[in-house]
């Protein structure tokens, strides 16, 4: 809406303008047009009063009308012109083209110069009265060509319309550009407001979580030792029950503690070290949590890759994201692909497993959801906040029935 | 021999060479296109001519047609001779719309539409503006002529 009101507010405007340069220039063009006939009409008086004296002149001195024509040429906006008598007769005439004097009985009457047209463009006629010295009446009859100016103008509309389209052209795109980095823009701000919500949100909901975990955490830890006391003193019949109750509230603490810790912001602590080692460290890891013999282990990388990252930190990533890939299957495999790109590192975990209902999948890496009996939704968060906190980025993509990739991408990844 | 066929020969060439359009105004001796003697003669072909008309153009062609009607014969002025193209035949039946003028008692006539065989062609316009001087020669709707 903000966008179509920005290309409203500058397109309306532009058109304006555009309206505004059509009429000037129309009139304009009228208005030089008028002028210039009116020019031509004045030059073709002039030219007929100059021809009206010379003529008279000569018939004065006796040449017969047949005769003078030759003496009159060269004036290339004449196409033609006659001699008439008194009764408007013509005596003689000449013509740039064969045969055409477009004079007829219809045209003996007029007193005003008026316009024919032609295939070579419009042709202004005048037919003009003048007297020998003895008082003979005579009239000239001229046809003046208007080409000049019928080219003239349409020359002006030529580029008028150029220049129209020039302006338009240039308009559209100069505008269709303004509206999309408005657009784009929009779209940034609109990320970034929405980030802004989130860092927000997720700020109350970390110091909301620590201060409940701080406040739970203390009663426990004082439980806790109680449960140790206990322990030591209580009838040996009951021995295993305190046991068993110190154990779920050391697991209460964990559940704290894993809760606090996702929500904490991460600084991850940089050094450069081997891809294949984080990977292999994170496996180790997982294996010795939960082994998994029906399922094939692979790891390949299409070159040496050393990256400059939080070790223990990515080691817990691929932990979880591992984790996440060896629960979703049962029998087949699970590999790790790492390509090297010119400035990054694309690092594929792929799994034959289930997979996940489409329906989920964009709720993967928000942070308390999972789709587990026994998770608490934090494992791909975390993973999404450390690749994050590393500047890099995650997706994922489950085909129905083709298992699972995640897809992690991570700046860096020279030779060493 | 030789010496006489050689100038024919390139008169002959000169002759047939369209004339460059003129930017000069021409002593006229033949009568005008005279819209106000404008009529139609249908007619047979008696005779096809070349003769020059106009001062320093190439000759045209003229047909001398016997009207139908009357009888009378008309020496009708068609076009330079390079600018039509289409084999004219005697005997031939064709309708001309022209202007028309006596001289000599001969009748003539500048034709500015002539039919035959099933052709229309416009020689000049409505006010008697040659065709072959920039306007447009139409046959059966099609577009025709060399007009300068």
């Amino acid at each position: 809406m903000r966008g179509k009101g920005l290309l409203l507010f500058f397109f309306s405007p532009f058109i304006g303008i555009l309206a505004i340069f059509f009429i000037f220039s129309t009139l304009n063009r009228s208005f030089i047009q008028n002028k210039s006939e009116s020019l031509v009409r004045e030059q073709l008086t002039a030219t007929a009063e100059i021809f009206k004296i010379n003529l008279a002149h000569l018939l004065d001195e006796g040449y017969a009308p047949e005769d003078i024509l030759g003496l009159y040429e060269g004036e290339k906006n004449i196409y033609y012109f006659a001699i008439l008598d008194e009764r408007k007769n013509i005596l003689a005439w000449s013509s740039r083209y064969e045969g055409y004097l477009p004079f007829s009985s219809l045209d003996s009457g007029r007193t005003e110069p008026w316009i024919l047209s032609s295939p070579l463009g419009r042709i202004s006629n005048r037919l003009s009265p003048f007297n020998r010295r003895d008082g003979k009446l005579y009239y000239l009859y001229l046809g003046y060509s208007l080409r000049s100016l019928d080219e003239m103008s349409a020359r002006s509309r030529r580029y008028s319309l150029l220049m129209f389209l020039f302006l338009g052209a240039v308009g559209i795109v100069f505008f269709w550009g303004v509206f999309e980095l408005q657009k784009k823009y929009l779209a940034k701000t609109e990320e970034a407001e929405e980030a802004h919500r989130e860092k927000e949100r997720y700020r109350e909901i970390s110091a909301f979580t620590s201060a409940v975990a701080h406040e739970i955490k203390n009663p426990l830890n004082s439980l806790s030792l109680l449960l140790e006391l206990l322990h030591g003193n209580v009838h040996s019949d009951i021995k295993d029950e305190v046991a068993l109750g110190k154990a779920e509230l050391q697991k209460i603490a964990r559940i704290i503690d894993s809760f606090s810790g996702s929500l904490r912001p991460l600084r991850p602590v940089k050094e450069t070290i081997s891809l294949r080692e984080i990977v292999a460290d994170a496996h180790d890891a997982l294996l010795r949590e939960a082994p998994k013999p029906g399922v094939e282990w692979r790891y390949s990388e299409s070159r040496p890759v050393f990256l400059k990252v939080d070790r223990n930190l990515l080691i817990q990533c691929f932990l979880n994201v591992l984790r996440n890939a060896y629960e979703a299957t049962d029998r087949g495999t699970v590999a790790v692909e790492v390509e090297a790109r010119r400035k990054k590192v694309v690092v594929r975990v792929i799994d034959t497993g289930r997979g996940i209902e489409p329906d989920r999948l964009p709720r993967v890496f928000d942070p308390f959801f999972t789709t587990k009996d026994k998770g608490m939704g934090v494992g791909l968060y975390l993973a999404r906040k450390i690749v994050e906190a590393h500047e890099g980025r995650i997706g994922v993509e489950s085909p129905p029935g083709r298992g699972t990739t995640f897809t992690i991408q991570l700046p860096g990844g020279g030779h060493e | 021999m030789k010496r006489l066929l050689v100038p024919v020969i390139v008169a002959c060439l000169v002759a047939a060479v369209p004339a460059p359009a003129s930017r000069e105004l021409g002593k006229q001796s033949a009568p005008f296109y005279n819209v106000d003697t404008e009529k139609q003669v249908e007619g047979t072909i008696r005779e096809l001519l070349f003769e020059p008309r106009y001062q320093d153009k190439a000759p045209f062609l003229i047909l001398v047609i016997e009207e139908k009607k009357t009888g009378e014969v008309y020496r009708a002025e068609i076009s330079p001779a390079w600018f039509f193209d289409y084999d004219l035949h005697k005997g031939e039946s064709v309708r001309v719309v022209g202007s028309t003028y006596a001289k000599d008692d001969s009748q003539y006539l500048i034709a500015r539409r002539l039919q035959c065989g099933g052709e229309t062609f416009f020689l000049r316009d409505s006010r008697g503006f040659p065709s072959w001087r920039g306007g447009q020669m139409k046959r059966m709707g099609r577009h025709r002529g060399r007009g300068m």
